[in-house]
């Protein structure tokens, strides 16, 4: 008897909990009266100004209610959103990095085109050639941030020192630094890594003509590395600079926290890191009174190297295509696009929007202009990725003659035969 | 007599092997303590006590970070969901061991059980690398990214467990199941009230087994529970405090000595139980 | 006679196959969530697999091609730290176990205390227990890092653990070896629990040392134990994953990976199923190859003391 009770109270509980569980998290297109979009976003720092736009919005149409999802582990949440799309459960409306990614999904049609979108002529023609292929422009580039050196402007005044606007003056500028006492310059290895010469080609290249590199590496058509003018400048910038060992060494595989730290500490004077930071710098780098140089390279340009931040695209299986379009083009306006550059402390892509944060203004005179990074889908990557990843990481890390490097990858290139495949 | 017994007492405390094992163990433990030591000191500093100091004492010894803690981590929820799915996958994953064995020992003499019991215990010594086709097919058949499809794939026959308490009821006396059919007790019955109690021992040892890895599995659930709502405590404690470029390390030790606690008492309470289950059988 | 006997055999196998029905459905579920993905990996190997649409498009042996053709230095670089790993865990583990075991062999409160405190650990959840440690790893947070600055404050540069391949590899054995001590100590306890304690004693009253009948006599005996210590261990070493995975970034593949932690990272991050199928049928071929040749050692061993 006693048996038969324990296991009928069992029973009913695992139903009771089992229940519970089929409680799963599904949406609806409609919550009651109004229409639902979902949209998601990895910029959980970001959230009490999405949810202020989420107001504005709500406002202005009020059929719809937006619901925000923000998930801070960019790992996971880009996991997410890709079996969300495998699926067919995505948000309406999600961030994406500006990657091949996005143009892999748009090819797929799992992601809308934008082109025909109210935002695509108001926006800077380099961030929306950021998230454009082929013509297509599968998503809406909502910000881009500057990324150089951020400096400590005391520190830079108790040694007498002047912003460098050449390599040799950077090196010089480090040097000193050191004799004083500071470490080398601080970076992210995890995260940033190699993107010095990422950095240094687009400077030296220009978007365009980077693109083109690298899209003819992947067809094939490009098998000498250095053909185009600009490379060997932009590798010998960089070897020089690992040569004059003005890195902080030892940060190959440190995430970012360790390289701002140092720079919060006030053991490194400078750090190589975006200008986004400024969005945390309450946070990151309390009492800091920090500026911004863009990367000195050998021609001299004064460019700056820059990245775009999120890009917002349209998932094509959501059953309210109307109230997404709608929040992406509420979100290109200028009026919002100023409110989030200013709150975030990032740029806005769009020409009529100019955010006021404190250091816009010292952002936009820093450099004589910047070039966006893009990239594409990379169907052949496979047969050169590490070579050209080798190359990069020997002459940022190891500060390798660039040349031998550059000998290995062509070889690679000539061997693959890209073009004669399949 | 005492005397030379106590000498050659001493002697063989103090022989040298002796002292360097006991110091071998202290060593040992200190560089079991000295981890959550800073765990717990860094739980009570602030945010700027951390980057200045991070090795010292905290100035005070506040509870800010645990408050922190519990609600930007969610804990509540998180706790909520690990509840769920440990405990209704241990009840049906210990019934369905219970259920499995009971039928595989009626049949054990014949050839086709001796082949079935056979093919189970086999899978154990082979290599698992089915993690990538797994996900695919939850994701096929619509168990990911649920806690159905989590309670369903944690409570499937579990090889070894069915080793362990297979090898409880072979111990068994065969008469007694045949004494129970002449005095008219069904399999059901059987298996319920009078084999169960008896190997009540090896079933404890594989619940908690089974209860202990499901509640700490963090890197199954990461790749198979996607949305926030329905994270367990130990992805919450990893996936919850990073910030975009930091990781709020004061924040995240107060959630972790929080969900610690727990553990902590239930090992305390049945160490012995603990032991006999995390190490398994020894002669397996 | 016939008649009865019949009725009797045919009683039994209604009997043994009402059994084997109730067994089905769980052996159903237990092949479609154990076996069958185990089973498909195999082929799949041979598809390049778009996670995303799910299109399968068959490219034949294309990823063991590039596995141990153009990305041989890769392989071998991850086959290098995989034998590392086993060897750290093999080595710092087992005898770092045999003298924890040894030094508190006897049953007093002291020691009983020892070895329950040197469990506790296995409690915890992997993910906590390298959150911890992360932290005493941080480049620059660190602990370690920190109290070795205390003694060398104005040059240290802060160590990065992760940045020479086999310290990583090392960082993560003793994050697995702390949390999972306790497994290997109950083990050679109850090991040499079991050895008989007469034979030691008589050996010593005939004149043997302890030293002596440590080593010639319950050493041998407890040879199948250590044994079959010795094949977990390589056995999880060489599938280990968490505690990289953990310790470092849950998707960035890198120098420092095993091939556990590579095909876990791989599954996370993959663009394409198929090379992360590939390296499984590899990983799958190597462990059961050395399960296959420890058992057959083991037995042998086995024949040979007690035989």
């Amino acid at each position: 008897m006693k048996a038969k009770r324990i296991i009928s109270i069992m029973m009913a509980t695992t139903m009771v909990l089992g229940l519970a569980a089929c409680g799963s998290v599904g949406t609806s297109s409609t919550d009651g009266d109004k229409k639902v979009i979902r949209v998601a976003t990895w910029r959980k720092n970001d959230q009490k100004y999405y949810e202020e736009i989420e107001r504005r919005f709500e406002e202005k149409y009020p059929e719809y209610d937006v619901q925000l999802e923000f998930n801070a582990d960019e790992v996971s949440y880009e996991q997410n959103v890709n079996t969300d799309l495998v699926c067919r459960t995505a948000p309406d409306v999600f961030d994406l990095h500006a990657s091949g990614q996005i143009q892999m999904y748009g090819d797929e049609g799992l992601i809308l085109d934008q082109s025909d979108m109210e935002w695509t002529k108001n926006i800077n023609e380099n961030a929306k050639a950021t998230c454009t292929w082929n013509g297509k422009s599968y998503a809406f580039p909502v910000n881009y941030n500057y990324f150089g050196f951020l400096y400590n402007k005391e520190i830079f005044d108790a040694e007498g020192l002047t912003v460098p606007k050449t390599p040799e003056e950077l090196v010089t500028v480090v040097n000193k630094l050191k004799k004083a006492g500071y470490s080398g310059i601080s970076y992210s290895g995890m995260t940033n890594g190699t993107k010095l010469v990422d950095a240094a080609l687009i400077i030296e290249l220009g978007t365009e003509k980077y693109n083109e590199l690298l899209q003819g590496m992947d067809d094939g058509t490009v098998t000498d590395f250095l053909s185009y003018e600009g490379v060997e400048t932009a590798l010998k910038t960089v070897q020089y600079y690992t040569q004059s060992d003005i890195w902080y060494k030892g940060y190959k595989d440190t995430s970012y926290e360790p390289s701002l730290s140092l720079f919060a500490q006030k053991k490194a004077a400078i750090v190589f890191c975006g200008a986004y930071l400024y969005g945390e710098k309450d946070e990151l780098m309390p009492g800091i009174d920090a500026g911004f140089f863009p990367i000195p390279t050998y021609s001299n340009s004064g460019v700056s190297y820059a990245e775009v931040g999120q890009c917002s695209c349209i998932s094509a299986t959501s059953k309210n295509i109307e109230g997404a379009k709608l929040w992406v083009e509420f979100l290109a306006t200028p009026e919002i696009s100023e409110y989030l550059c200013t709150s975030s402390r990032t740029m806005s892509t769009l020409e009529s929007a100019v955010p006021t944060f404190e250091e816009a203004e010292m952002l936009l005179n820093s450099c004589t202009g910047y070039g966006l990074f893009k990239s594409f889908y990379t169907e052949n990557a496979e047969y050169y990725d590490t070579e050209l990843k080798d190359l990069k990481e020997g002459i940022f890390y190891y500060g390798d003659g660039y040349q031998e490097w550059v000998d290995v990858l062509n070889k690679r290139l000539k061997d693959a035969d890209i073009i004669n495949l399949k | 007599m005492d005397k030379k017994n106590k000498k050659s007492k001493l002697k063989s405390v103090l022989n040298p092997l002796n002292l360097s094992g006991k110091a071998f163990v202290y060593v040992y433990a200190l560089i079991l303590i000295i981890p959550l030591t800073f765990a717990i000191i860094t739980a009570f500093k602030t945010r700027a006590e951390l980057t200045l100091n991070p090795i010292g004492f905290p100035e005070s010894f506040s509870f800010d970070n645990f408050v922190t803690a519990w609600i930007d981590g969610d804990l509540l929820n998180a706790t909520k969901n690990s509840v769920i799915i440990t405990g209704v996958s241990l009840l049906i994953q210990t019934a369905t061991i219970i259920f499995a064995t009971f039928h595989l020992d009626c049949i054990r003499d014949t050839k086709i059980g001796t082949f079935m019991y056979m093919l189970l215990i086999s899978s154990m010594f082979i290599p698992s690398v089915c993690a990538v086709t797994g996900l695919a097919l939850r994701r096929r058949l619509g168990l990911y990214n649920n806690l159905i499809g989590e309670i369903i794939c944690g409570s499937t026959l579990s090889a070894f467990g069915v080793f362990i308490v297979s090898g409880a009821v072979r111990s068994l006396p065969k008469e007694m199941r045949e004494a129970a059919q002449m005095d008219g007790a069904g399999d059901f019955y059987y298996m319920a009230k009078i084999m169960t109690p008896l190997v009540k021992p090896a079933i404890t040892t594989v619940a908690l087994l089974n209860f202990t890895s499901k509640w700490n599995d963090s890197l199954g659930a990461i790749l198979t529970l996607r949305d926030e709502k329905l994270w367990t405590i130990p992805m919450s404690l990893l996936l919850n405090f990073k910030g975009q470029y930091s990781v709020r390390h004061e924040i995240m030790f107060a959630g972790l000595i929080m969900t610690s606690i727990p553990l902590i008492i239930a090992y305390c309470v049945c160490q012995k139980h603990f032991v006999a289950a995390l190490t398994g059988s020894v002669k397996g | 006679m016939t008649q009865d006997r019949k009725v009797k055999l045919k009683k039994k196998y209604n009997m043994v196959w009402k059994h084997v029905i109730w067994l089905l459905p769980f052996y159903g579920v237990w092949f479609l969530f154990s076996v069958y993905p185990q089973l498909e990996v195999f082929p799949m190997s041979l598809y390049e697999w778009n996670p995303v649409t799910n299109v399968k498009e068959y490219v034949g042996l294309h990823y063991y091609e590039m596995m141990f053709g153009l990305r041989l230095d890769s392989t071998l670089q991850n086959t290098w730290n995989t034998i590392l790993y086993v060897i750290y865990l093999l080595g710092i583990q087992s005898i770092l176990a045999m003298i924890l075991t040894v030094a508190l062999r006897r049953n007093t409160r002291h020691n009983r205390f020892f070895r329950a405190f040197f469990f506790m650990p296995m409690v915890f959840s992997g993910s906590m227990v390298c959150l911890t440690w992360s932290y005493m790893y941080d480049a620059n947070l660190g602990v370690i890092n920190n109290i070795l600055a205390l003694f060398n404050p104005e040059k240290y540069p802060g160590v990065s653990f992760f940045g020479i391949n086999a310290i990583a590899v090392l960082c993560a054995v003793i994050v697995h070896i702390w949390h999972n001590m306790g497994h290997p100590i109950t083990i050679l306890t109850s090991g040499f629990n079991t050895v008989e304690e007469d034979l030691a004693e008589a050996a010593q009253v005939d004149g043997a040392t302890k030293w002596q009948s440590f080593w010639k006599i319950e050493i041998p005996l407890m040879l199948p134990t250590i044994m079959r210590m010795v094949l977990l261990t390589i056995l999880t070493g060489a599938m280990a994953s968490s505690y990289q995975v953990l310790l470092g970034n849950l998707s960035a593949v890198a120098d420092y990976d095993t091939f556990g932690s590579l095909l876990y990272k791989s599954i996370l991050s993959a663009t394409d199923y198929g090379p992360v199928c590939a390296l499984s049928v590899c990983m799958f071929f190597v462990v059961g190859g050395i399960t296959l040749i420890q058992f057959v050692a083991l037995r042998k061993i086995e024949d040979k003391i007690l035989g």
